[in-house]
């Protein structure tokens, strides 16, 4: 039986349930808008600042992820590359499941969960890592983690080596570049070859493959005497040339990569409906996730740089992996919901029959607590973009002019010293937020 | 009924007893001896820096190239420098720590002479300028005697790693090379290889 005490003692830890999660859920809400603020604002300081409210506990990954990215728009790299390993370790770590979080996002809500992080989230941390390290001049270690990002993906999923809902296709991208960086060229046309696929499945036509990538697929398979292959890409593409692939170091030019990351990813928000059984009062409630995209004010960056001059073109959407990725995870949430959703009513009618109105205000505090979990990685951009340039050996000074949607120049920025040395590649960075 | 309403409530006291006892843990240290075979994470670490350091460069003061150079200058010890050794592998793993066992473990035997790497000379030279102007001349160590080096050494790390769910099979392999500085003849070539299985845990607290 049921006892007054008990059931009592029951409100009392449902109270103190429902403290932890909307105490955990207000906190992140409002730490995060505090960052966004501070990040618009160009304060980067004030948003780490913002940031600090969110250091420990469930949402550690997520603090580090952020912290990391926010450094990185300081240009601290070093500091912000400690702070991507630390994720990138804890986040590995919570790959096993746990026993408690998993009772309490069955019983209670799933923001009881630790952060994980969405494969793309995983993913893209090996990418701005990476970058870190080719900003710091370190290529070898930026060759570490595209070796890391195969790893996983081979590990994850065998066989296909592919994210099964998106996301991978500019991590390969990406490690093309690398691996051309330190002159592994087998190893670059794998990754932009897994890269060409991995936009194709995610229903990118052949015509809107970025350019570049275009034309390392082509230069590549011809360089390696992959004749077939390379005609295959040159119909594709309706390509006709490209620049040659050198041989060790024999390119007399250099080449400059443009990174830039382009406002901020989506923000999630709860959308939560509430039904009230107008017999017993209890309540009923789904409450799930929806993404709500920045839009960023930016359509992308012109650079110029010794008197030539490029168009950034996107090769990532942060906001079509999330979409991607919240729609797969859609259906295990829905079924979570009406788990706990039932759980909730027998304690409710159990708790009726000994007070009534108990099972209300159980029900109550219980559909307060379960609402959706809104964490994800909003310092990401909203989407990437990309340049690459040939240049002659020397030392310049590079112009990035930020374009409006209507092709004026917002904003601009020059980068002094860019080095550019003969055979190797050159990346330079620019996180520019606005939504 | 009952049973359900008690199992939540104790659902959600072990919720509350493992949040707080996140929160209390306090971490233990002991010290150990540094020879003593630690593997946490199943990472590269210190016991594969050191196993390797001390077994190829046994191999390679055990290979014909030392006795040949020593019968072809009088019993003189070759000179060797490290050169680039790249980390080709996915982990981080720090190339320093194991160039310095292996220049121990080659200067501790006695029988090669090692000189400074390009950065460390570049120190040194800064420093014997300076002296060219501040020390006092019987104090004071000249230009232009450096020993050149006979031999560099260079090497790769790379590593396959088979895994799948929980379960992964990390292979290392170090591959070593010593190239005769005056003619580019690869004088010796070693290889060592390392095999761990390792098992990540399925579930946590």
């Amino acid at each position: 039986m049921l006892s007054r005490g008990a059931g009592s003692g029951c409100v009392r830890l449902l109270v103190c349930a429902l403290l932890i999660a909307l105490g955990g859920c207000a906190t992140y809400q409002a730490s995060m808008q505090q960052v966004d603020k501070a990040l618009v604002a160009n304060n980067p300081a004030a948003a780490l600042k913002a940031l600090q409210s969110l250091k420990g506990g469930r949402d550690q990954a997520l603090y580090l992820l952020d912290k990391a990215m926010i450094l990185r728009m300081q240009g601290n790299y070093a500091a912000s590359s400690d702070a991507f390993e630390q994720a990138k370790h804890l986040m590995n770590f919570l790959e096993a499941a746990s026993i408690s979080e998993n009772a309490a996002a069955l019983s209670l809500t799933e923001n009881l969960r630790s952060y994980q992080g969405e494969l793309y989230e995983r993913l893209l941390l090996h990418v701005y890592l990476g970058l870190n390290y080719l900003q710091m001049n370190d290529p070898d270690s930026a060759r570490v983690e595209v070796q890391q990002i195969d790893d996983m993906l081979k590990r994850l999923y065998p066989g296909t080596d592919a994210a099964p809902h998106g996301g991978d296709a500019f991590a390969r991208y990406f490690s093309g570049l690398v691996y051309e960086d330190v002159g592994d060229w087998s190893d670059a046309m794998i990754a932009y070859r897994k890269a060409y696929h991995a936009y194709r499945r995610e229903g990118v036509a052949d015509s809107d493959i970025p350019h570049d990538l275009q034309l390392s697929l082509c230069r590549f398979a011809d360089y390696l005497g992959l004749s077939q292959e390379r005609d295959d890409y040159k119909q594709r593409f309706g390509l006709s040339s490209w620049p040659p692939v050198a041989m060790s170091g024999d390119d007399p030019e250099g080449q400059l990569v443009f990174v830039l990351s382009n406002g901020l990813a989506p923000a999630k928000l709860a959308v939560t409906s509430v039904v009230q059984d107008p017999v017993n009062g209890h309540l009923f409630s789904i409450s799930l996730p929806r993404l709500q995209r920045r839009t960023p004010d930016i359509a992308g960056a012109e650079l110029e740089i010794g008197g030539k001059s490029a168009l950034t073109t996107q090769v990532e959407s942060v906001m079509h992996d999330a979409t991607r990725a919240l729609s797969a995870e859609l259906p295990r949430l829905t079924a979570y919901e009406i788990s706990r959703n039932v759980a909730r009513q027998a304690v409710a009618n159990q708790a009726d029959k000994k007070e009534q109105g108990m099972g209300a205000l159980l029900s109550f505090i219980g559909t307060a607590v379960d609402q959706a979990d809104t964490r994800i990685w909003n310092t990401l951009p909203d989407d990437i973009q990309l340049a690459r340039l040939r240049l002659a050996p020397g030392t310049y000074t590079l112009r990035v002019s930020l374009l409006g949607h209507g092709g004026n120049a917002v904003d601009s920025k020059s980068f002094d010293n860019v080095v550019i040395s003969p055979g190797r590649m050159t990346f330079a960075a620019w996180h520019a937020v606005s939504y | 009924m009952i049973r359900a309403v008690r199992h939540a409530v104790t659902v959600i006291a072990a919720i509350c007893i493992a949040g707080v006892a996140g929160c209390a843990t306090t971490p233990s240290v002991q010290r150990i001896s540094p020879d003593q075979v630690t593997d946490v994470s199943g990472y590269w670490n210190d016991t594969d820096a050191n196993l390797t350091a001390q077994q190829m460069i046994s191999e390679m003061l055990g290979d014909p190239w030392l006795g040949n150079w020593e019968r072809g200058h009088g019993g003189q010890q070759p000179t060797v420098i490290v050169g680039d050794i790249r980390n080709l592998s996915s982990e981080h793993i720090s190339v320093s720590t194991f160039i310095d066992d292996m220049q121990r473990e080659l200067i501790n035997s006695g029988k090669v002479q090692f000189v400074a790497s390009s950065v460390q000379r570049g120190e040194i030279r800064q420093e014997r300028q300076d002296q060219d102007l501040n020390a006092s001349e019987s104090t004071r160590s000249a230009m232009g005697q450096e020993i050149g080096a006979d031999y560099m050494m260079q090497g790769t790390i790379n590593t396959i790693i088979d895994a799948a769910g929980d379960k992964a099979v990390k292979y290392y392999q170090v591959d070593l090379q010593l190239i005769n500085m005056h003619n580019n003849v690869i004088a010796w070539l070693g290889q060592k290889k390392i095999k761990k299985v390792v098992e990540h845990a399925r579930f946590r607290p």
